[in-house]
């Protein structure tokens, strides 16, 4: 009993760190900023037209989410004041 | 069946240390709630006694007054230590509160449980109505400078959170304005920004009279009610951080759809 939960505890343990590191393997380990692009193909960037057609170009992004909002709702209705009476009444 | 055992512990072990600091917190308030509870009745059950040896006035009912007596006094001492319990609990899992708010509960709190105990022990060597007297009128001063250091702490620390709010819910005020100000036909969001931030200005001076207030919970004085006063601009100040969270909801709302 006690090996087989020891051994799946480790199967366990092994399935998240190997998620982990296929996940870690999908993701770029250094972005590339403008300055690696200019470096590499001697183009800016910012200078070069974007023929990419963004439905949403014309979208204005409001700087806080909808989460942001909820979780500062919920957070007020969190904070409670207790008054203290007792022996002294 | 061994599996799902193993998954639930699992689970448990992943889980478990988020779920107790909350279990602790809620069971702290839960504990101090009961210890009220317990004291009121004990309360109306020695008023009740005194009211019978009134009408009735036997050595027997004289001693049920020592003994319901008694009986209600270690009851408002396990009410002050739930309560010094609950508050230290709730400050030191509290991420918004500051290492010196935090050392200063614990300090406080530890001193008052050792303060308890004293009483404890003199409330249960009480034999005598004359003794019962003394040692209320004892324990009411006594119950007062139990909890006045720790309200005060709990007042500057409610006062920090706030003003943590206050941050977060100016900040995003700000973000959503330079937002409106992008758009065209904007006069609407832009008057629910004005109302958002007038709100955020009122609560601030709410706070800011709580904080005051808070500072004059010392004794002597009136420590229980400054501290009910200062919960009450807090409580206003409550409101007015929703009223101001609607306002910015709308807000976010309109840029939304444009």
């Amino acid at each position: 009993m006690m090996k087989k939960i020891l051994v799946l505890s480790l199967i366990f343990v092994f399935s998240l760190a190997l998620g982990g590191c296929v996940k870690k393997a999908t993701q770029p380990t250094n972005p590339i900023d403008s300055n690696d692009y200019e470096q590499n193909t001697g183009e800016n960037p910012a200078e070069k037209p974007n023929t990419e057609v963004n439905p949403d170009s014309t979208k204005i992004d409001p700087g806080v989410t909808k989460e942001d909002l909820d979780k500062l709702k919920s957070d007020i209705n969190a904070l409670e004041f207790e008054d203290l009476t007792g022996l002294s009444e | 069946m061994k599996k799902t055992f193993l998954t639930i512990a699992v689970i448990t072990m992943l889980l478990g240390p988020v779920m107790a600091v909350g279990a602790i917190e809620s069971g702290s308030k839960s504990a101090w709630l009961g210890a009220k509870e317990a004291s009121k009745t004990a309360k109306t059950v020695y008023n009740q006694t005194q009211l019978n040896y009134a009408t009735d006035k036997t050595p027997e009912n004289q001693q049920k007054i020592v003994n319901t007596g008694k009986i209600y006094l270690q009851a408002a001492l396990d009410e002050v230590e739930a309560w010094l319990l609950w508050k230290n609990t709730e400050a030191q899992n509290d991420p918004r509160a500051t290492d010196a708010i935090k050392n200063s509960i614990a300090s406080d709190v530890e001193k008052n449980l050792s303060k308890i105990n004293n009483f404890r022990q003199e409330v249960s060597e009480v034999t005598t109505q004359v003794e019962l007297g003394v040692e209320t009128l004892k324990l009411i001063g006594g119950y007062l400078e139990l909890l006045t250091d720790v309200a005060r702490n709990v007042g500057a620390l409610w006062v920090q959170i706030g003003n943590t709010l206050l941050n977060q819910a100016s900040d995003s005020e700000a973000k959503l304005r330079e937002a409106a100000i992008k758009l065209n036909d904007n006069a609407d969001i832009i008057a629910k920004l004005d109302q958002a931030k007038q709100e955020l200005s009122t609560a601030q001076t709410n706070v800011n009279s709580a904080e005051a207030t808070y500072k004059q919970v010392k004794n002597p004085g009136q420590p229980l009610i400054k501290f009910g006063e200062g919960n009450n601009y807090l409580r206003s100040a409550k409101a007015n951080l929703l009223n101001a969270q609607q306002q910015m909801f709308q807000a976010f709302s309109l840029i939304s759809a444009k």
